[in-house]
């Protein structure tokens, strides 16, 4: 008789790995008997996370079909299984997983459009917090604004694809119309929850460039120069505004002043 | 609170709903008679929409957080970032119960998401009982717990199931929150004797009573009940409900129901029989004391 620490390693590893040889030993053979339980445990412990990574990925699920999800997940679960019970938690490497899964080589685009669910999943979840204080901010000496260091709000992802995953994405949303997306195009997304719910907006590279340096913590000033070095025409004034609407930003501090010599 | 309903008008429900996310609106919308609400506390313990969907419900009914994610059974000891999670969230929901289950999620800091059975042993009893001492000093109340269904038990359990859970209530003085269904389930696949499990429960700890479907599998020439909270109430459950009302009194009883959720009156259907059951029963009781 295993001690109860080992019992439960055991029971672990036949319901993760399928290895039942050590808790077999354990389990009375009487009612539905050792091997049927353990296969009853087995299963629910796959199709509940089957069906938790489901929720959080259903385009990729559309995409690769129920069946090889289904295979995928197995795999997935079985190498990197759930922390915590919050199950709306669960999935965040399974994008990373993806990638280096060989059987998804021919779809390269799937692990892209997984982050991007991954990215509305956190948005989904994501703590409210309280709305940018606007006047602060247009109090400030303008001789201050390059200093200024953005705090985003918590829902807001930024992610960067070599393919159009936000087209992707939209021609799998029921009701599915019958097409093809044609898969050339990168893609520079702004995710983050709306008063509707989860959203993302396609930004130009450099607005894309501006906001992963605000969001990355580095000062106005530093992340402006970036964006017009890679676009003169980038309109500074104009995505503080939109950034500042969408309440993708919700706080500022300044940066320490650079020391002159 | 929940068992004071006599001052209550005459269409209020006695049995509580588990709250699904599908009929929140219907909730909200057509504001039902229902005398509280539980939900899963797992699904709130993100700051976000879903809690306020919650709040907006616990405005107009009491709700009783139902926690699957302690696991007080794990013998590494009970997950306390989470047992602190499951505070925060009651500071914010001042819920009428907390509960969890007899049972264990966590090996290795994997959680396998399914309430695995233990042996019921010396050593197992300590584990459990020290893990319910240290979330009811955490959470500053009574926890209920519940007794699992069980496809499998261990050839070490030197314990019945009921005796285990009436030697925590003595060690802790925990609640018991008893799932009819899961003895109903639990006794069907490991060929016990439901009635006598039920007997042999503490009645006086019982603080709750819980109701569900399950189904039944027959692979391998063999009947198997699964508990899977997807289907009507069956009626073995009703008839060990109606024996559990006869021992315990009217506890508070609530209707799960999570696969293939039905519409929202189809669980305010179960609610009411289930309301129907206890009334005959607390009425017969008396006439039985009366004669």
């Amino acid at each position: 008789m295993l001690a109860l620490l080992e019992l439960q390693g055991a029971l672990r590893d036949a319901l993760l790995d399928g290895n039942t040889k050590r808790i077999l030993r354990e389990v009375d053979e009487r009612g539905v008997g050792a091997v049927g339980a353990l296969a009853i445990y087995r299963n629910h412990v796959r199709i509940s996370l089957t069906a938790a990574l489901r929720t959080t990925f259903p385009v990729v699920c559309r995409l690769v079909d129920e069946r090889f999800f289904a295979f995928a997940a197995h795999a997935y679960i079985q190498a990197n299984p759930p922390a915590g019970p919050c199950l709306a938690e669960y999935g965040s490497s399974f994008p990373d997983f993806l990638t280096s899964f060989a059987p998804c080589r021919g779809l390269p685009y799937v692990a892209d459009v997984a982050r991007l669910e991954w990215a509305l999943n956190l948005a989904q979840i994501a703590p409210h917090v309280p709305r940018l204080d606007h006047p602060a901010l247009a109090a400030l000496p303008s001789v201050a604004m390059p200093r200024v260091v953005f705090t985003f709000n918590p829902s807001v992802r930024l992610l960067a694809s070599a393919y159009p995953v936000d087209r992707i994405w939209r021609a799998n949303q029921e009701p599915v119309q019958a097409g093809v997306v044609e898969l050339g195009g990168a893609s520079r997304l702004q995710i983050h929850r709306a008063a509707s719910g989860p959203t993302f907006k396609s930004l130009g590279p450099a607005e894309f460039l501006f906001s992963q340096a605000l969001h990355l913590g580095l000062p106005l000033g530093e992340a402006a120069e970036g964006a017009l070095a890679a676009d003169p025409m980038f309109d500074l004034a104009f995505e503080l505004r939109r950034m500042i609407q969408d309440d993708v930003i919700s706080g500022f501090t300044l940066a320490e002043k650079e020391k002159t010599p | 609170m929940m068992r004071d309903t006599n001052n209550a008008g005459p269409d209020l429900l006695r049995t509580g709903i588990g709250l699904r996310g599908p009929h929140v609106a219907t909730i909200l919308a057509e504001r039902p008679t229902v005398s509280f609400f539980e939900v899963h506390a797992e699904n709130y313990m993100d700051r976000g929409p879903a809690l306020d969907a919650l709040l907006a419900v616990r405005r107009d009914y009491p709700v009783s957080l139902h926690a699957v994610g302690l696991s007080l059974g794990s013998a590494e000891g009970i997950d306390r970032e989470h047992l602190a999670r499951l505070k925060a969230l009651a500071d914010v929901v001042e819920p009428a119960l907390v509960s969890d289950h007899l049972s264990w999620s966590v090996s290795g800091g994997a959680y396998l998401n399914d309430l695995l059975p233990l042996p019921y042993t010396e050593e197992a009893l300590a584990v459990v009982a020290r893990a319910i001492a240290q979330a009811q000093d955490t959470l500053k109340r009574r926890l209920l717990i519940e007794n699992p269904s069980s496809y499998l038990r261990f050839r070490s359990s030197t314990m019945h199931e009921a005796d285990f859970l009436a030697e925590l209530v003595r060690r802790t003085d925990c609640a018991l929150l008893v799932d009819v269904n899961n003895i109903i389930v639990s006794a069907h696949n490991l060929a016990l004797d439901p009635s006598a499990w039920l007997d042999r429960l503490p009645a006086k700890a019982v603080a709750e009573i819980h109701l569900a479907g399950h189904h039944r599998s027959d692979a391998d020439g063999k009947t198997v009940l699964i508990d899977d909270h997807g289907a009507r109430v069956a009626p073995a459950v009703w008839y060990l409900y109606a024996r559990a009302i006869e021992r315990f009194g009217p506890v508070p009883t609530l209707i799960e129901w999570d696969s293939n959720l039905p519409s929202f009156s189809v669980l305010i259907d179960e609610a009411r029989k289930a309301d129907r059951i206890t009334r005959n029963t607390v009425a017969e009781a008396r006439y039985a004391r009366a004669a």
